[in-house]
């Protein structure tokens, strides 16, 4: 079932489905710069992401990939459109509001600089938790932990830590608090291939049991074949969306918006 | 977890919080030290005050009704009374050794027991010829046990004493006599004594016994509790040591601000460096206010740790200061809650210190994170409202110097000055981030190194300002003390000239003045001119207080430069408060009888008349006639303009010191206090000079230190390069130095008129304000300045030289 659907099909494709939008945006637009400067880094872009979905964003660089993800998790407001998250509304959210529904709702991974550098691997797990005034369970942590083999350097701290290790105590952050959205950009971008297939597995599970929505960013079509669904991305638009797409199709994808 | 966090950031980096820890220390110990320094010397001259009177059981009191020099002796008849011992005081003028000086002389008790000291040398005195004296006395006359001295009191004859013994007291006195003698009650006879100490048979039953003694006295005298005494004594006690207390306060305040900015500037490093791991933290859910709180945190463990270190060593320096002065009599005394005042300030400022750059830290959004881009230069600093607010604050606090200077107004030239601090506070950090970029294209002249330095400095404006604040505060102050004592004085002497047209006179009570000592006179360097003055005695119209009673004239010589008015005409110079008295106006005329002659002369007001230590009506030779013979009774002194005073003062008294009949009047004799007042301030500038540097080096090390940390690839790319470590040297040296030597030059800029508008305003009523630079001092600023900088830049730069050049090849 793996095809290449033209853009304005993405309505069809949320309409198929019976299960909640856990992120979705509406006609978001994302300008930087004035007049004739003007560049739209993200321009109307409609999509839905539902709750256990793991999506990939795919595109050329400088297509507005980031930038939508920015929208997509509140850390950035769109000049145009609306973007709601696990079924709230960001616009006019204040500060206080959006921070605390990241710390709840909202998980992150990114391709480097994951981890407060002055914490322990422990800590840094803790993070949000603690931030949220809880006192998260132990053993939970230490069956995190366990499952994405980082046990034994728990008391370290980063800089003692490999790029690998780093990025899965960045992961186990992202799933102790069972986060609605895990949010990862590049995530296996500086890591080896079997480190990263490691990790892609590790989210791939996480929405296939977890129920999590998995929102990542990728230039790799590799990583990008862990996904449920791939969004295809040229000039701020969503060119294509695949579906279970195996590595030709999504080259095949990526080469036709390259033009 | 906000304590966690902090205290996380505090373990992993704590050399950047040395600066902070540092300036804390020494800003709450001087706060201790001035603390401390209060109680223990107020103890120590509490005790002190009371000491005379912790000897016995009962004081009695005469006032001023009491004539009979033996009042006190009805009270040794009362039952129950042992002993009673007159008190006597003397202020007389002691000569002996190389000086002359004021001295109390008080009475030493007969009865042993009443005695409030020891003596540590010596005999006690057992005739009227014999006193004690305090050690430190006899240490600044130059003289020891068994020498001969000579007191004279007023008018009266000189009697030679002899020092049979040294007691040390423990204690100067702040102010007051310069000298301290204990004399047998007979050296006394013939005064009517203040007061007399009693001792009773058996101190359990002291009320009777006073109650006894109440009816036996007459009218105007009372009887009291020693210890009662003793104890308000001690309260009335008002504090000697208060001017000082105000001063080192002052100083801690000044020490705190400083120190304030170097932990803001500290704290703003810190947060920009750690912009990714606070932009983190936001985006895994830390509010803006737990972020806030973080850095807050930090800043108050880092503010206790120096609090814990300064108020002990505050404590220290406190009783050290008041050992130094000898007013530690009562031991260490300290203030628990004080001294908690103390840290708490301390801790407080550091919190305030890093409230800027914790709301900076809030406003850091958590998508910096995820932004691999380098972090933007600190800041080109643009003029905004700051500076314009900063510009007018200044404007209206110049302005209100102004006016204060102009009409004198102490109070006015305060606000003044306190406004312009707050707007230069404001505005100059900004100015200072305007000028850098001149700056950094002057320094590329001067080759590669200058020219990095420049650019690095200018790219930070805003972190370099901030550093060059505290150097210019701490250079301003030094500048405004210094230029107020420097202008003070000039200001103070040049009305003392034109004020006193006699620089030093000697004279006798009456009797011809010894030829040795107008020739020694003359001998003296900068007296340009000196002559006899014969004098006698002579009746003028009544004008009460102010009449004189002598007819004075000059010799022909000094008649010529001080008073030539008087050389050919039958003309008098007389004090104008005198002719203001008698409602006369100059060109009066007056009649002057000396013996069985009148003389109509005619009347002019001249300083000549009541400066040189009497009230004189001054004439010529000629106007006397030969039929009157006058004695030379005094020898006058003319100085050159702008003589060196204390030099003369010192020169003039050796000469006085030799002749016990003479007494010394004219210009000399005033202004001492002044004198001494403005060089404490100038010795204060010295020691802030210190503190200054002290916290300007760790201001300025802590700065570079972290600016090396953050350009290590910038730098390992230049050695890469081919840059020498020596450069690299260099580059920081000239950093530093130039962050010292602009604030140094903007506190010179603001300190001078503080400086002067402080002077006109203190003494601008009484005389005109003279402007003089300290421009020694002003130097010595500007080299210590470049010193500093040096100094400071050392650290960094040895941390800059061991950055390998492959660093910068790598990520
Ligand atoms: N803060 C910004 N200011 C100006 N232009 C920006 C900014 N962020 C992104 N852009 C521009 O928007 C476009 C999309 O950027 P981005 O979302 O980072 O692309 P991608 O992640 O797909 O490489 C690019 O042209 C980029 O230059
Ligand atoms: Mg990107």
């Amino acid at each position: 079932m793996c095809r290449a659907v033209p853009f304005p099909s993405v309505g069809a494709v949320t309409m198929q489905t019976t299960r909640a939008e856990m992120v979705s945006c509406q006609d978001v637009r994302k300008t930087y710069g004035t007049g004739p400067a003007t560049v739209a880094a993200v321009d109307g872009v409609s999509a839905g992401f539902l709750a256990g979905e793991f999506t990939a964003i795919m595109g050329p660089s400088g297509s507005g990939k980031t930038t939508l993800m920015h929208l997509l998790a509140g850390l950035d407001t769109p000049t145009e459109g609306t973007v709601s998250l696990a079924g709230t509304s960001l616009a006019g959210l204040d500060d206080d509001a959006l921070t605390d529904l990241r710390r709840d709702r909202v998980g992150f991974v990114f391709q480097a600089f994951n981890l407060l550098p002055t914490l322990t691997a422990e800590q840094n797990i803790v993070l949000p938790s603690r931030l949220a005034g809880h006192r998260p369970d132990p053993a939970e942590v230490r069956r995190i932990a366990e499952e994405l083999q980082i046990s034994d350097r728990l008391s370290h701290r980063p800089a003692e830590l490999s790029g690998g290790q780093q990025q899965r105590v960045a992961v186990a952050r992202a799933l102790l608090a069972k986060p609605s959205v895990v949010f990862a950009d590049e995530p296996t971008g500086a890591l080896d291939i079997a480190t990263g297939r490691a990790l892609l597995s590790g989210l791939r599970d996480a929405a296939r049991h977890g129920g999590q929505t998995i929102i990542m960013v990728t230039h790799d079509p590799g990583a990008a074949t862990y996904a449920d669904r791939v969004l295809v991305m040229a000039d701020g638009r969503i060119r294509a969306e695949l579906r279970h797409p195996g590595r030709e199709q999504i080259l095949a994808a990526m080469a036709s918006v390259a033009v | 977890m906000v304590l966690a966090l902090a205290w996380s950031q505090l373990r992993t980096y704590p050399a950047r919080l040395i600066a902070i820890v540092a300036a804390v220390t020494l800003a709450t110990g001087f706060l201790a030290a001035t603390a401390t320094f209060a109680a223990t010397s107020s103890e120590g001259l509490r005790r002190t005050a009371a000491a005379p009177l912790t000897t016995s059981d009962i004081v009695l009191d005469a006032d001023e009704t009491i004539t009979d020099p033996r009042w006190y002796e009805a009270a040794a008849a009362v039952p129950g009374i042992r002993s009673v011992d007159p008190q006597y005081a003397r202020t007389v003028t002691v000569f002996g050794g190389s000086r002359r000086g004021a001295a109390n002389v008080q009475s030493v008790a007969a009865t042993p027991e009443v005695r409030w000291f020891a003596l540590d040398r010596g005999a006690w005195p057992a005739g009227p010829g014999e006193v004690v004296a305090d050690q430190r006395t006899l240490d600044d006359l130059g003289v020891d046990v068994g020498a001969e001295l000579t007191f004279r009191q007023g008018a009266q004859a000189p009697v030679p004493v002899t020092v049979t013994g040294a007691a040390d007291l423990g204690f100067r006195p702040l102010t007051g006599s310069d000298f301290r003698f204990y004399a047998d009650p007979a050296f006394f006879a013939g005064d009517v004594p203040a007061a007399a100490l009693s001792l009773v048979d058996d101190p359990s039953r002291l009320d009777e016994v006073l109650s006894g003694l109440r009816p036996v006295l007459g009218p105007g005298i009372t009887a009291g509790s020693a210890a009662s005494a003793a104890d308000q004594a001690a309260a009335r006690f008002a504090g000697g040591n208060g001017q000082l207390v105000v001063l080192m306060l002052a100083f801690a305040t000044v020490a705190l601000l400083a120190a304030v900015l170097v932990i803001a500037n500290t704290f703003h490093v810190i947060v920009v460096q750690r912009v990714r791991q606070i932009a983190l933290l936001r985006l895994v859910g830390g509010r803006r206010k737990q972020v806030n709180r973080v850095v807050l945190v930090e800043a108050a463990i880092a503010g206790v740790a120096g609090a814990v270190t300064g108020v002990p060593a505050g404590v220290g320096a406190g009783y050290l200061g008041a050992d130094l002065l000898e007013i530690n009599g009562g031991g260490l005394r300290v203030s628990l809650p004080m001294l908690f005042l103390c840290a708490l300030v301390g801790v407080l400022a550091t919190v305030l210190a890093a409230w800027l750059p914790a709301r900076r830290a809030t406003r850091i959004p958590p998508v910096r994170a995820l932004q691999d881009a380098a972090e933007p230069p600190a800041g080109a600093v643009r003029g905004g409202p700051r500076l314009v607010v900063g510009v007018v604050v200044t404007a209206v606090g110049g302005a209100l110097l102004a006016v204060a200077a102009a009409g004198a107004s102490l109070p006015l030239a305060m606000a003044g000055g306190v406004l312009l601090s707050a707007g230069l506070l404001a505005a100059l950090p900004r100015l200072i981030g305007l000028l850098l970029s001149p700056v950094a294209r002057l320094l590329e002249r001067f080759g590669v190194a200058a020219g990095l330095a420049g650019t690095s400095l200018s790219q930070n404006a805003r972190r370099t300002a901030s550093a060059a604040m505290a150097v210019v505060v701490g250079a301003a102050l030094i500048t405004a003390l210094a230029v107020a004592a420097t202008s003070g004085r000039a200001t103070v002497y040049t009305d003392l000239e034109a004020r006193y047209p006699v620089a030093a006179g000697l004279r006798t009570d009456g009797t011809a003045i010894s030829g040795a000592t107008v020739a020694a006179l003359a001998e003296v360097d900068g007296l340009v001119a000196s002559g006899t003055v014969g004098t006698v005695a002579a009746r003028f119209p009544d004008g009460g207080q102010a009449t004189p009673k002598l007819l004075a004239v000059p010799s022909a010589e000094l008649a010529e430069r001080v008073a030539p008015q008087v050389v050919d005409q039958p003309v008098v110079l007389l004090p104008a408060a005198y002719l203001a008295e008698l409602g006369l106006a100059d060109g009066a005329p007056i009649t002057v009888t000396v013996g069985k002659r009148s003389l109509a002369l005619t009347v002019r007001a001249s300083r000549l008349a009541d400066t040189t230590g009497q009230l004189l009506g001054v004439v010529g030779q000629r106007a006397l006639g030969d039929g009157i013979v006058t004695t030379p009774t005094a020898v006058w002194g003319v100085a050159a303009a702008g003589f060196d005073r204390d030099r003369l003062a010192a020169d003039v008294n050796a000469v006085a010191a030799r002749d016990v009949q003479v007494q010394v009047g004219g210009g000399i004799t005033e202004g001492g206090d002044i004198a001494n007042v403005l060089a404490i301030l100038l010795g204060l500038s010295v020691g802030m000079l210190a503190v200054t540097v002290v916290i300007a080096l760790l201001g300025i090390a802590n700065l570079l230190g972290l600016s090396v940390v953050e350009r290590a690839r910038e730098l390992a790319l230049l050695r890469a390069l081919g840059t020498r470590r020596g450069r690299l040297r260099a580059m920081l040296a000239v950093e530093a130095v130039t962050i010292t030597v602009l604030g140094t030059v903007a506190g010179v800029v603001v300190g001078v008129p503080v400086g002067l508008a402080g002077v006109a305003a203190a003494v601008g009523a009484t005389a005109d304000p003279v402007i003089r630079l300290p421009w020694g001092q002003l130097a010595v600023l500007v080299v210590a300045a470049v010193v500093t900088g040096v100094l400071a830049s050392l650290l960094p730069a040895r941390r800059a030289a061991r950055v390998a050049p492959a660093e910068g090849l790598t990520r």
